[in-house]
């Protein structure tokens, strides 16, 4: 499935996709999508943060709490991480928020873990467009977060 | 230092940060059209009406070029004409001119952290140009976002720490040897510490090097005999890490060296060791042979001191009385050092992989003599060996007439958990049939490998030449080696998976390929040295690609087979780039922090240590009274320290749960309210 097939009334129920980035291999493949010219959803707003280590339960609920209906996490790849392990740690920390949406009633596709390589625009890119597509599906199957609010 | 004089020092810290935000926020925005670049998508004029409106900004515009000569004069202007205390500049990324900006707010005397950076090119104009209204939209929320985080930066001190001039290089192999003379040739007094009794690790063992079938003694011996000659390198044998203290560029070590119970004046003329009664089989020739319970590991030895194994030795006391020059001392005693060093480099190299764990090819057992290792089969080639260079089968010293060589024992398994291909043993599988096949070319030499990997220069060659003489290749991993039980043969039993045949091969000799491991002790020393290991059990490269050289933690270097698997190139290769990574900080004398660094409240932390557990750096310690203390130096500036502590007690400079929280209701659609705070 790609973003083209989604339908235009759920896509602009999403206004604010916030996506936290490290420094490093996310905040470069970003920048290489930029410069490659690709195009991705307006509603993605990129935070940038040291390392995806650092994003807690604190940030990615304060993010929820403030209109943002989905968020994301977009570390290095797995075992590339500048800073050692923390792009495993963050997997951790959303396996287990996943694990609360789900027991709170809502849908675990509100909160994701991706990696991407700062040479390829097209692995931010990517995640960009499985965000869109997962919170396309969530909203279909159960209305978006400020719905359940 | 106490809890109390720390809390002291906390509270000093929190009353100057207290001063400084009475100093109400003066925030210029600035946007930067970026030629059409951003303006043909972002109606900027627009974004800086919107920004002028923002609470704390003072000044609020939009300029053609802001990177440009003029475009920077406008940011220093504001500074000093509106008395602006923090800037945000709404253009390209942070990477490509966030320093442009920074500098030049630090030529008007303000802190290069109180720049704040917001990309409205890259994420916003650049993917979205064709939807201008909702570019439009983004860019405002991106330069409130940034307003909002600008409005709590600190200043962030940049402290110069000063280096010990010195470096530590622990195991004298090839890579140690190399990284500890290129360090002495910079100027800098090294500490070589090595394990065993004598230096020049696996490579002294070998009996050729390929692909040039050269001699590694005579390769390596310059190299060693210069390290134990150098002025500036001090060199411990039977030396072991005791512990390991501080950070980047002040390390203190504590190192324990057992004797050699023979005095530096022994003349290495061997008469203890013709006398000593002790047999046992020698280490360094792999079983092959054997030594003395007094012994020197092998003719070119260095050093050349005669060294006691005291675990074996029965203390006749033979040895104290036929030494010529009376050497021999039984009471000498352990001693620790400490050194005081700038930099640490590891090299520790590897061990043989052990096959004896692989059942069905029987490696050690009974009736299974001639089921060898390549190391061994070295040995066995090696000038003055015990079979004076021949190959002989273990069991009753024949001229073998077929050798079958074993590939990947132990590597590319997941039945042993290894999956990793050492990448050697295919070359020096192919060297080593080369040379038994032109040794006896009436044998028959097979190789049963799952693919032949010789990449690089010349090594494919070696792999053509080796099929020339007439060395057979078997695609197929044997499945067993079966022993006649009668006469004692042995077969290796194989499918050569190219023709579909199943194979048993008669081998009067199996040598077994095995694996580069990570050595004995290398969980001890990682924990003692505070750095981490990758799941196959070598030491964890810094980052695979960008610096495979630095690991885990800052100040500490990694060189040779101790990173991972490496031929005798590599590991010099990669022991160069050590000294020269470990010789910097040293010779310039300082290192330049930016003390971007988290800071605890003592009433909030709980003392669980859990900030201790995923700090990867290892910069967080724990005090005897459970609280943590930071150290600065170590510090990577990372922040995975603040998710893990439970109640928010260690916030990361710049980047606390509050500052993100004001950037985070910007970007989310949300507004910050007062009331709520």
């Amino acid at each position: 499935m790609s973003c083209e097939n989604i339908d235009p009334e759920v896509l602009e129920k999403m206004e604010n996709i916030v996506v936290f980035m490290c420094n490093e291999c996310g905040q470069g493949s970003a920048n290489t999508a930029g410069v490659a010219r690709m195009t991705y959803n307006p509603a993605i707003r990129i935070v940038r943060v040291q390392c995806t280590g650092q994003v807690g339960p604190i940030q990615i609920m304060d993010a929820l709490n403030n209109g943002a209906d989905s968020v994301a996490c977009v570390g290095c790849c797995l075992g590339a991480c500048h800073f050692f392990n923390g792009n495993i740690l963050s997997m951790h920390r959303i396996k287990l928020l996943k694990k609360v949406f789900k027991e709170l009633g809502y849908s675990d596709q509100f909160v994701n873990q991706y990696t991407s390589r700062a040479a390829e625009g097209e692995t931010a890119v990517g995640d960009f467009e499985d965000i869109v597509i997962r919170l396309a599906d969530a909203i279909i199957e159960e209305g978006t977060i400020k719905d359940g609010c | 230092m106490t809890v109390k004089e720390k809390v002291t020092k906390i509270d000093e810290e929190k009353s100057k940060s207290e001063e400084a935000k009475e100093e109400e926020p003066r925030i210029g925005v600035f946007i930067c059209h970026c030629g059409h670049n951003i303006a043909d998508t972002v109606d900027v004029a627009k974004v800086a009406e919107y920004a002028k409106d923002l609470p704390n900004v003072v000044k609020a515009e939009h300029y053609m070029f802001m990177c440009s000569k003029p475009g920077v004069q406008m940011v220093k202007d504001s500074i000093k004409e509106l008395g602006v205390n923090r800037t945000v500049v709404a253009s390209c990324s942070k990477n490509q001119h966030g320093r442009t900006f920074a500098n030049a707010i630090s030529e008007m005397g303000l802190n290069k952290h109180r720049h704040q950076q917001v990309n409205v090119r890259e994420y916003n104009s650049w993917v979205h140009r064709k939807e201008k209204a909702k570019a439009t939209e983004k860019a405002k929320k991106l330069v409130e976002a940034g307003v909002n985080r600008a409005r709590k930066l600190e200043d962030v001190e940049t402290r110069r720490v000063s280096t010990t001039k010195a470096a530590l290089v622990i195991g004298a192999g090839i890579a140690g040897l190399r990284s500890a003379n290129d360090l002495a040739e910079l100027g800098i007094p090294v500490y070589l510490i090595e394990r065993l009794s004598t230096i020049g690790g696996h490579m002294t063992q070998l009996n050729k090097t390929f692909p040039t079938l050269e001699c590694p003694q005579c390769s390596i011996s310059p190299l060693t005999n210069g390290v134990a000659n150098h002025p500036l390198i001090e060199l411990y044998t039977n030396a072991q890490i005791k512990s390991v203290e501080g950070s980047m560029g002040n390390f203190e070590v504590e190192v324990e060296i057992t004797p050699r119970y023979v005095k530096d004046n022994c003349t290495s003329c061997g008469e203890c060791a013709e006398h000593c009664p002790v047999e046992l089989p020698s280490e360094w020739d792999s079983g092959m042979s054997i030594r003395h319970a007094i012994y020197k590991a092998y003719p070119q030895a260095i050093p050349a001191t005669y060294v006691r194994d005291k675990k074996h030795c029965i203390e006749c006391n033979t040895c104290i009385n036929v030494c010529p020059v009376q050497a021999i001392d039984f009471s000498m005693q352990p001693e620790t050092k400490t050194f005081k060093v700038g930099s640490i480099i590891v090299a520790v190299g590897y061990d043989e992989y052990n096959p004896a764990e692989i059942e069905p090819y029987h490696y050690g057992q009974e009736g299974y003599e001639n089921v060898i290792t390549q190391l061994k089969l070295e040995r066995m080639l090696a000038p003055g060996s015990l079979t004076n260079s021949q190959v002989l089968r273990p069991s009753d010293a024949k001229i073998p007439k077929s050798v079958v060589m074993i590939q990947c024992v132990g590597s590319r398994n997941d039945q042993v958990g290894n999956q990793y291909c050492t990448g050697v043993c295919c070359k020096f599988a192919v060297k080593n049939a080369r040379i038994v096949k032109e040794m006896y070319p009436d044998a028959d030499v097979t190789i049963c490998y799952i693919d032949v990997r010789t990449p690089g220069l010349n090594f494919e060659e070696l792999y053509k030449s080796a099929q020339e003489v007439g060395v057979r290749f078997i695609r197929g991993r044997p499945s067993e080696i079966v022993r006649d039980p009668i006469s004692g043969n042995l077969e290796v039993v194989v499918e050569d998976t190219l023709s579909i045949t199943p194979l048993q091969l008669q081998a009067d000799l199996v040598v077994l390929s095995a694996a580069m491991v990570p050595p004995e002790g290398i969980g001890p020393l990682g924990s003692k040295l505070h750095v981490l290991r990758s799941k196959e059990g070598f030491l964890k490269e810094f980052h695979i690609k960008m610096n495979p050289t630095l690991s885990s933690k800052g100040g500490i270097f990694l060189a040779g087979a101790i990173q991972g698997p490496k031929d005798i190139s590599e590991s010099v290769a990669q022991a160069g780039s050590a000294a020269a990574l470990a010789a910097a900080p040293l010779v310039k004398g300082y290192i330049e922090k930016e003390m971007l660094v988290p800071t605890v409240d003592f009433d909030l932390c709980v003392r669980c240590g859990l900030c201790k557990t995923v700090c990867a750096p290892a910069a967080i310690e724990i005090n005897d009274d459970g609280t943590p203390m930071i150290n600065e130096v170590a510090c990577k500036s990372c922040g995975m320290c603040m998710p893990a502590c439970p109640t928010g007690a260690i916030q990361l400079l710049n980047f606390s749960d509050d500052q993100l929280l004001d950037e985070i209701k910007a970007i989310s659609g949300g507004v910050i309210c007062q009331d709520e705070l």
